[in-house]
Formats: structure tokens, sequence, C-alpha cells
């Protein structure tokens, strides 16, 4: 590699940019001071607000509501008036059981390894900017990325049972009705996708300016 | 490519950008259509460029417009057990959870599956039509600004993936037939894919701020 000045961010230069348009603008003079866009009028700040705190508030949440969401029946299968709870390991197992290995295996990534990844991902990366741990930034960015855009499909579950109430609506004959679980694994989901777009990934390079880049 | 600050000067004259994920301050370069700009540390994607964008993301968005309604009118699968039959639309899967007191889980589906990916639609339609038009379309901004807030919201493909698994969890019991309404709903599925990848934001949001001024 070629050797190169010292790198500047927006902010050691005494810019921000806004995080909705993009737009370049000038760091406001007194810190405490509110700024928006002179573009798209969104608030305007160098680093997400408490960036750190919030995240860590939606990923004890999300942690909290996945006890529920394993423990209790995400959806209860009545047939002939006999009731049957499933939970979201139950699901995967019966999915085994009928032989349906491919889609036991995505509803087993989707509803039980990406939220758990993710939670244990966004925990890691909380602390290793809290102590300024210094692993590599690159594998950091790259595992926010992921984690950014594996976080929606773990609604699959949860549009899965919505679509079963929906069909299997026999009367006396069969019924399937939505449990308490589901609730709680959708609080899941929406909590990490907040911890995740809570987190600010620039706090991942302040760390480690013009070390290991 | 992108060019990084060579030192500490600013150089005015150079359109100055910061990139999203790592606050690295770049000269903005331009670039060819169909290319990508990344940032030099982090390898994010600071911008695009994209070929007719505002006319294919009109016309897309109002394709999608147009088809979202029978996607969500027809039924989308067909259940046919002992001489009953039973179909299920989008719709009636919020319904019934909204009647099983599950109300909560009943607006997480409305929003993610049918109100969100909607109101992403109509924004695009709007905002096109508005920078297409010499006419002053009141509230551009703050309607990009909302296309950009929902844009993780909306869980098309997600809930496609549930009608794949319900579908599969279904067939060895009872006979699922699918209906009308599922191509139009997964046409929908790939027109809003598409319209996310033709929009692009930095000419948006350019061209918004022109016509602000």
């Amino acid at each position: 590699m070629t050797e190169r000045a010292p790198r500047m961010t927006a902010l050691d230069a005494g810019f921000m940019h806004c995080h909705v348009c993009k737009k370049l603008l000038d760091l406001p003079a007194r810190h405490e001071e509110k700024a928006s866009c002179s573009r798209c009028s969104a608030h305007v700040h160098p680093r997400l607000p408490n960036s750190i705190s919030r995240t860590w508030a939606f990923l004890i949440a999300s942690i909290i509501f996945y006890i529920p969401a394993n423990t209790y029946p995400i959806m209860t299968v009545q047939k002939l008036g006999e009731g049957d709870g499933h939970t979201i390991i139950g699901g995967i197992i019966a999915l085994l059981h009928s032989g349906m290995y491919p889609i036991a295996f995505v509803v087993f990534i989707a509803s039980l390894l990406v939220p758990l990844l993710k939670m244990l991902g966004i925990a890691l990366l909380l602390l290793s900017v809290q102590f300024h741990w210094q692993t590599s930034a690159h594998h950091r960015t790259k595992a926010y990325r992921i984690i950014e855009f594996v976080g929606r499909w773990s609604m699959l579950d949860v549009f899965m049972i919505s679509i079963l109430v929906a069909m299997v609506d026999l009367g006396g004959v069969a019924k399937v009705y939505a449990g308490t679980g589901a609730t709680a694994f959708a609080a899941v989901v929406i909590f990490t996708m907040l911890a995740a777009i809570s987190f600010d990934s620039r706090l991942i390079w302040d760390n480690v300016r013009n070390k290991d880049e | 490519m992108i060019a990084e600050m060579p030192n500490r000067r600013i150089n005015e004259e150079a359109p100055v950008l910061a990139c999203d994920e790592c606050d690295l301050l770049l000269y903005k370069k331009p670039i060819r259509i169909g290319q990508k700009a990344y940032c030099p540390r982090c390898n994010h994607v600071l911008y695009e460029s994209k070929k007719d964008s505002i006319n294919r993301s009109l016309a897309l968005a109002i394709t999608g417009l147009i088809l979202f309604i029978p996607a969500n009118l027809l039924p989308i699968l067909r259940l046919k057990v002992l001489g009953i039959e039973h179909g299920a639309t989008m719709f009636t899967g919020v319904v019934s959870l909204f009647q099983n007191g599950m109300w909560i889980l009943s607006i997480v589906v409305l929003l993610a599956s049918i109100v969100i990916p909607a109101i992403k639609l109509l924004l695009v339609f709007y905002i096109s039509l508005g920078l297409k038009s010499s006419r002053n379309f009141p509230r551009l901004a703050q309607c990009m600004r909302w296309h950009q807030h929902m844009d993780e919201w909306g869980m098309l493909e997600v809930y496609t993936l549930g009608i794949l698994v319900a579908y599969t969890k279904l067939i060895g019991l009872a006979q699922v037939i699918p209906e009308l309404g599922l191509y139009c709903f997964v046409a929908v599925l790939f027109i809003a894919g598409f319209t996310s990848t033709t929009v692009d934001e930095e000419l948006y949001w350019e061209k918004i701020e022109a016509k602000n001024d």
C-alpha cells in the first residue's frame, strides 16, 4: 500500500452529516445546540445521541422477551376439540418429524439461531466500543451490516402464524390460534431491530482512529 | 472512485461527503451510470448512480400500486379438507389474529405486510411525480424522509417465506391450492424490490433541494 496522509473524519474537520439525506453540515457552534438539516430538516447530530445506552436498553428488552417467546406456545392447533400448543422449538421438531428438512432448517435459522446470534452480536459490538477493544474495525463493521440485514427475517414465524390462523379455520374440525409466545417473539424481533438502528456504527471507527485501518 | 482528503485542509470548491458508517471525510467524484462509490476505509456503498432513476421508479411504483389491490383482496391460498373449502387473503390473517384477541400481533402484521409497503410505493409515486413535474408539490423532503425511515419495516419478502412455510406445514394434512392473489402478491414483492433499487437517493435529494430553492 502507498503511504498516505492521516485520515480525517467529518467530526475532526468540524462537520457532521445528516443521517437521513447525507448532506454535510457544519457542526453547531455550541455542543448542546439542536441542529436541523438544511435540506431535509431532520434533526442532525454528529453521532446518534446516547447511542450506547439506547442500544443496551433495546437489547435488554429483547433478551427479556426472548424467554416467554420460547417458553409459551406460539400457536395452538385445535383438532376435533383437542388443543395442542406449539412452541418455536416444538414447531421445528414437528417439521423434522414430517420430513420437511429444508423448511425445518430455514425456520431453525430464522427463529432460533438468528435472534440469538443477533443479540450476542449487538452485545459484543457494544462492549467492544465501551471497553475500546482493539479487534478489527473491518470485521466489526461487517458484523454490524450482517446484523442489520438479517434482523427482519426472524419475523418469518409471525407471518406464518398469521397465515395459518386465517386458513385453518374449519369450525369444530380444526382451528389454529396464535399464542402469547408469538407476541413475545414479535417483540424480540422488533426490539433487536431497534437496537441495531440505534447503534451508531461510527463509534467503532472513532475508537481505532489511525490504528487498525 | 472516491478520493480521500489529502490533508487537513479542505478544498472549498470540491463537493465533500462523509461516509455513513465510519464518518471518513471524502471528496465526491462523479461516477458513471451503474457504478457504485465505496468508502475506501470501511467499504460501505456511499452512493450509486442508477439509469433513468426517476422515470423507472415512477413506472414501477404505479405498477406496484395497481397490483397491490388484487394482491390484498384476492385469496392467496385455499384449503380443501373433508369437503370444506376455506380461502385466506392477506387481510383475513390480520382480522383472524385480531378476533383471537392478539391485537398487538395483528397490528404488527398489518403494518409490516400491508401498510408500510403500500405507503412506500405511494411515497415513491408522489416524489417521482413531483420531481418530474414543473409544478410545486408540497412536502417532498418530508415524504423522502419518511420513505427512508420506513425502509426496514416493510417485510414483503419475509411474508413470502412465511407463506411458503405455512404451505409446507399444511400440504401433508390437506389439499392446499395457490390462488390468483398469490401470483399478484409475488409480483408486488418483485416490483417493490425493484423500486427500492431504482430510487437513486442521492439524485432524489439533490433534485428536492434544487426544487426547494
